[in-house]
Parts: structure tokens; C-alpha cells; sequence
């Protein structure tokens, strides 16, 4: 095992700053050996010298070890993976992800102070860090239970508190 | 079994960034209000890990100008008539001296990754401790997955060259 060079303590030359550093050395991956196409074998469509070795699921072409990529259990060339990229189709491609647990825990907080409006904000704030946390178990994440508990928390409490402020108001109504 | 477990987080004015540890790679999430994008750092693509203590200069000024204002409050308030001024000028001003002079003689520490193609930054106010423990345990996962890396790619050039050195076999 190739040990990582350690520094105890260095300082930055540009800004002075102090840090710890482990410097890691990265193994250089080869470019990949393609076979050539020879008589008698399958051209790659993008590749004309290369050998196809695979042909796309989605859209039947043949492709060489470059065009291929494996993605989501399929072998798809590199057209037919963007294409899906960007319909939002390969859900290990996805980049992008809406945060509903962040969303639960700030309408729960503003629910707190607005407290007339909890009958509305609480339950929201419930609805959103359920499917924060269906999101996390889906996701696999672990770690962020204790925001999602707060959450829950102050989206019961704003609920409760929305209802009783939503009474006396009904009550204050009925006696005039 | 999670998937990914959260290593540290790193909030700014717009955005928050949470840094998971995932089997094979860094996970990084960087949320802009409720929307966020999702790239990882691969473990044997680490070039370095650094761990580094920072204090920021414009959030000094602006917490020591604050802690003066309400300082100044309650020097000017302070007497009979004033003391409900006093104790609201407090009530902002020691948690505001405590946050200035914290954060003026512990500074935050920030764990940083650096890959191939993007980076991690995560930054530990409180627990140091935990800001140590995160740069080993990245330092030391990156190691291990760079190992596994050269010697999967060891094997696979020694199979290529026995796969172009094998005779012919027979029609």
C-alpha cells in the first residue's frame, strides 16, 4: 500500500494560510484498446475501424468499446444516452433533485411565528418532510434524521397552534 | 444498509452544499433554495485532501460591529428608567460577543477533496474533533480505493498481454 505523503503542517505561499495536506497519487487508467475491424466483422457506426462489439438496446446500432456505455442495466450508445439524459429517463445520469426535507423544516419554522397561518403551514410542512424522508430512504442517505424530526416537529406544533388560533377566532366571531 | 452517509455540510448566503460518503465515491449536493444538483468526486481520482482553519474577516467586522451597537445601547441605557432597554440590548449583544469572540479564537475548520474534475469543501464550526476524524477517514478510503484501482488495473493489462501473446489456436 502506497502510503500518502502527509504534511504535519504547511502554509499556503499565496495567502499564508495554514493546512494539513495528504497528497494522493491517482492510478492512470490506459486509453482502451479497441480491436480493429477486420473481415468478416461488424463495423462500429461511429468508428468505421473499430470492431462493434455491442449493438444499442434503444436504438440498434452497432458500437465499439468507445460508444458504448452502461447505464441503468443497458448497453446504449452515446447518442441514445444523452437523449435519455435529457428527458430525465436514466436515473443514475440524474443531476438535479428537488430538496423536500429543507422545504418541510422551513415552512415549519415559519409556521412557528405565523401561527395563524399553521393550519395550512403545519400540514404542509408535515406532507414535504414525509416525502423528504421517502426521498432520503430511496436515496439511501443516512445521517439526517435529526432535521427531519425537528421538522416534524414544528409542523405538528404549528398545526396544533394554527387550529387553536382558528377556534378562538371562530369562538371571538360567535360571541359578537 | 445506507447507501451514503453525510461526512459535513458548508452553507453560504444562497446555497448549502452537504457532502455524503458513498461506496465508491464523495457525493456532493450543492441546494440553491429548494432545487439542487448532484455531482460526485470518485475516491481513486483524489489528487489531495486538506484540512485547513479559517476565520472570515467580513463576518468579524460584521458581528463586532453589531455586538458594539448594542454594547453602546446599553451603556447609554443604562439606569433605572432604562433597564428593559438594557436587557433587550443584552439579550443580543452576549450572544453576539460569545459567536465573535468563538469564532475569533477557534475559527472554522474546512475539510477539502480534491478530485480529478471538482472538489468537496466542508466546513466544522463546533466539533474539531469531528473535522480531524472526517480528513483521516477520507484520506485513508481514497488510499484504499486508489490501491484497489491499480491493482485491478494491473491485472487487467497482465491479462491483455497474455491474451496477445497466446498462440493461435487451431482451426
Amino acid at each position: 500500500m502506497q502510503p500518502a505523503q502527509l504534511s504535519a503542517s504547511s502554509a499556503c505561499l499565496e495567502c499564508g494560510l495554514n493546512f494539513e495536506a495528504a497528497v494522493l497519487s491517482p492510478p492512470v487508467r490506459p486509453a482502451p484498446r479497441q480491436l480493429q475491424h477486420s473481415q468478416g466483422q461488424v463495423r462500429c457506426a461511429r468508428h468505421a475501424r473499430n470492431a462493434a462489439v455491442a449493438s444499442c438496446e434503444r436504438c440498434g446500432a452497432f458500437m465499439c468499446g468507445l460508444c458504448r456505455i452502461d447505464a441503468d442495466g443497458k448497453s446504449i450508445c452515446a447518442a441514445c444516452f444523452e437523449r435519455l439524459r435529457a428527458a430525465g429517463e436514466l436515473e443514475s445520469a440524474s443531476t438535479r433533485f428537488r430538496s423536500f426535507r429543507t422545504l418541510g423544516l422551513h415552512l415549519g419554522i415559519l409556521g412557528i411565528p405565523l401561527m395563524a397561518g399553521g393550519i395550512l403551514l403545519g400540514p404542509a410542512s408535515i406532507i414535504a418532510t414525509v416525502r423528504g424522508m421517502r426521498q432520503d430512504s430511496k436515496e439511501g442517505t443516512a445521517g439526517e434524521t435529526f432535521s427531519a424530526v425537528l421538522a416534524l416537529i414544528l409542523g405538528t406544533v404549528s398545526t396544533v397552534g394554527g387550529i387553536v388560533v382558528c377556534l378562538a377566532f371562530a369562538g371571538a366571531l360567535g360571541k359578537k | 444498509m445506507a447507501r451514503r452517509t453525510l461526512l459535513g455540510t458548508k452553507a453560504g448566503f444562497s446555497e448549502r452544499t452537504r457532502v455524503y460518503l458513498a461506496g465508491d465515491a464523495i457525493e456532493v449536493d450543492d441546494i440553491e433554495g429548494y432545487s439542487g444538483t448532484r455531482r460526485r468526486v470518485l475516491l481513486d481520482e483524489v489528487r489531495v485532501v486538506t484540512l485547513d482553519r479559517r476565520r472570515s474577516a467580513a463576518f468579524l467586522w460584521i458581528v463586532g460591529l453589531l455586538t458594539l451597537v448594542f454594547f453602546f445601547s446599553i451603556v447609554l441605557n443604562f439606569s433605572e428608567e432604562g433597564r428593559f432597554a438594557v436587557i433587550f440590548a443584552a439579550l443580543f449583544c452576549v450572544p453576539l460577543l460569545a459567536w465573535f469572540a468563538f469564532h475569533a479564537a477557534l475559527g472554522i475548520d474546512h475539510v477539502t477533496v480534491f478530485g480529478k474534475r471538482s472538489n468537496a469543501v466542508m466546513a466544522f464550526a463546533l466539533n474539531k474533533g469531528k473535522a480531524r476524524r472526517t480528513f483521516m477517514l477520507l484520506r485513508d478510503r481514497a488510499m484504499l480505493a486508489q490501491d484497489e484501482a491499480r491493482a485491478r488495473l494491473a491485472a487487467e493489462a497482465e491479462q491483455a498481454v497474455e491474451a496477445v501473446e497466446a498462440p493461435p489456436s487451431a482451426p
